[in-house]
Parts: structure tokens; sequence; C-alpha cells
């Protein structure tokens, strides 16, 4: 990051290839057609934020708050318009749906995801799907690092009640 | 998808210029508690210290001043690391800082209440507010240049928080200048001030967060 700070363009690049994936599977979280857009939107704000980043900083965190951040806010516009049209029932379960890559979790997964707290989920995501440590969710999310991990002590204790 | 789409490429190209990472939140605060500093000795020099300084005596007078200033360097460093992408700060120290500020002030004026022995009123002492907010703007419009170049993925917080620390520096300002030793005048006239700075931040904030969700 701090080489594309200093202009180097091919580090952007190279920052790319080495999380998109990761980046598509944590996104596909708020779900819906555009999951492409929304990784592309992430990058966009990436770029548009370089300046805000610290080279003695944690890039992660960094980088998954701004992802977390565009995923939610596309995620919110999507509900204020669906609201606005009136949208039918099948449009909510979009939210909760089954992620765009389903080598990363199966559908029962997603579903009983869905079902934990908010604050749990997001520990969960940002952990299992961002590979964020403890110390580098606790930023993103506003929660200590003893909070982080009682979150994900709960949620995994949940997890394997109802898949078991 | 390991290649960069078109659209993102194109983003690359226009935004290769290299940048200057921006300064980080305790160099930040400097900059800031310097400005509301000098602005606060400028206030000082034009009023004068307060007429009952010596009978207060040098505790009531000087600790107030510091607890104030430590107070707001702790909020400004706060308001600068959460506007820092990924720097999000526990619930209970966001809940502190907010709720600390305003305590702070109500214990410093009833601490100068109890220190003076007697309460001394300021007739048409209204006069306070507006110069206290006079104080403030210097720091408060550094504090809106310097936020509106980060990118705030919290910004009523970071607002708020920001301008409760403005606050309480240009709180120290009439701390020097104005006489009035009544607990009733600090909070409900001096703290005005400090409160309606926050308002603002937070209406400013809340503005720019439904504008463009990640910029102050």
């Amino acid at each position: 990051m701090a080489q594309y700070q200093a202009g180097n363009a091919h580090a952007f690049e190279a920052i790319y290839r080495a999380t998109v994936k990761t980046v598509a599977g944590y996104v596909s979280r708020w779900g819906g057609r555009a999951t492409d857009d929304l990784v592309q939107e992430v990058y966009l704000e990436v770029i548009r934020a370089r300046r805000t980043y610290r080279p003695e900083m944690p890039f992660r965190p960094w980088f998954f708050a701004i992802a977390t951040h565009v995923a939610m806010n596309a995620a919110r516009r999507k509900r204020r318009k669906q609201d606005r049209e009136s949208a039918i029932e099948e449009a909510p379960l979009e939210r909760i749906a089954a992620p765009r890559s389903p080598d990363l979790l199966g559908l029962r997964l997603a579903e009983a995801l869905g079902r934990l707290p908010k604050d749990q989920q997001d520990v969960v995501w940002l952990s299992r799907v961002g590979g964020l440590t403890a110390g580098e969710i606790g930023p993103v999310v506003g929660a200590s690092v003893g909070a982080v991990k009682v979150r994900l002590h709960r949620a995994e204790a949940k997890l394997r009640e109802w898949l078991a | 998808m390991t290649t960069l789409p078109p659209g993102l490429r194109e983003a690359l190209v226009r935004e290769s210029a290299p940048v200057r990472p921006q300064l980080p939140a305790a160099a930040r605060t400097a900059v800031l508690v310097a400005v509301a500093c000098a602005a606060v000795l400028a206030h000082l020099t034009i009023e004068g210290l307060r007429s009952n300084a010596a009978e207060l005596g040098s505790m009531p007078m000087w600790a107030p001043v510091a607890l104030r200033v430590l107070a707001a360097t702790a909020l400004l460093v706060l308001a600068f690391r959460s506007a820092i992408p990924g720097m999000w700060s526990s619930r209970p120290l966001r809940t502190t800082a907010l709720i600390g500020a305003p305590a702070l002030l109500v214990l410093l004026a009833e601490y100068l209440e109890r220190a003076s022995g007697v309460a001394t009123i300021v007739h048409g002492a209204y006069g306070c507010y507006p110069r206290e907010l006079m104080v403030a703007l210097p720091a408060g419009l550094v504090l809106a240049g310097l936020l509106a170049r980060s990118y705030t993925l919290h910004p009523v917080f970071v607002a708020v928080t920001g301008t409760l620390g403005v606050g309480l520096l240009a709180d120290t300002a009439l701390h020097l200048t104005c006489p009035a030793t009544n607990a009733s005048h600090t909070v409900f006239v001096h703290g005005a001030a400090v409160a309606t700075l926050a308002v603002a931040g937070a209406a400013v904030g809340y503005w720019s967060g439904r504008k463009s969700p990640r910029r102050l």
C-alpha cells in the first residue's frame, strides 16, 4: 500500500490480485446480483482513501473497514430501493442468501450465519472469510480484542449447535 | 477475476499520482491544540485575566485549565484516530468520551464554586456565550478542514468528539477571563457554548454522512 501511495500503480494491482477473492467472498454476505460491481466499488474506495493509510498501520483492518462500509452502504441503498418499489417477499432472502462463492460456505451454513446477532455475524465473516485476527477485527467493528473473542466463541458455539 | 476490470483500471490511471499519507492523529491534534491555544491567548490579551484570580488561588485557577486541555487533547486524538478506517475505538471508550466531556465541565464548575467560597454572580453575563463561540471558531475551522481531508466512516461521532475537544479548549479562555464563579453560570452559559459546538458538529457530521457516506 505504501508503494501505491508513492505512485507505483503495479503495487495496487498486486493488492488487487492478492485480495480480490477474499473480498468477493466477504462482500457476498450482503448479497445481490451486483457482487462484481460491489467488489469494484470497494477497490475504487480504496483508491480514494489511499491518503488515509499510514505505513505503520496494519493493512487488513484498514482495508476491511472500507470494504465493510461500502458493502453496508450498498445494502442500505438496495433496501431503500426495495422499500420504495414495495418489493416482493423474495427479496429479503437475498440479504442472507448464499454467497456467490459456494466453495466458501454451504447454503445451510449461510442460513445459520444469518440467524446470528449482527455483532456475531460481523466477527465471524471478518475472521473466517476475511482472515483477520481478533486484534485486527476489533478496530474494524469497534470492540476490544476480548469482546471480539467472546463474540466469536459464542457464534461458533451456536453454529455448531445449529449445524449438528 | 485477477485482472483489473476496465472501470478500475481507468480509476487507477487517473489516481496514480504519488500522495503523502495524512499526518498521524497526534500530529493533527498538536496543530489544532496550537491554533486553539493561540485563540485562548488572544482572548486573554483582549479581556485580561479574571478580576478574582488572586482570591481564587493557584489551584482553582490553573488545575481546571490543565484538566480541560488534557481532556480536549484526548478527545481530539480520539476523533482523529476514529476518522481513520480500521481505527474504530471500543464502545466503552466512545461512551466515556461523550459522557466524560460534559461531566468534566459540570465537575469543574462545582469545584470552582466551592473553591471560591462565595459564588460571584456577574450580571448580564450572557455575553460569555458568543465570546466562547468566537474563541472556538479558529480551531473549529481547522478541525473541519482537517476532517474534510479524511475518509471518515463514522462522521457523526468524529465530528461530535472533535467539536467537544475544541469546545473544551475554548472554555479554557472563558475560565481565565470570566469572573463568575457560580456553577449555574459556568454550566448553563459557558457549557451552552460547548453544547452548541457539539450539536453543530453532529449536524455537520450527519449531513456529510448522508451526502457522501464516507467523508466529513
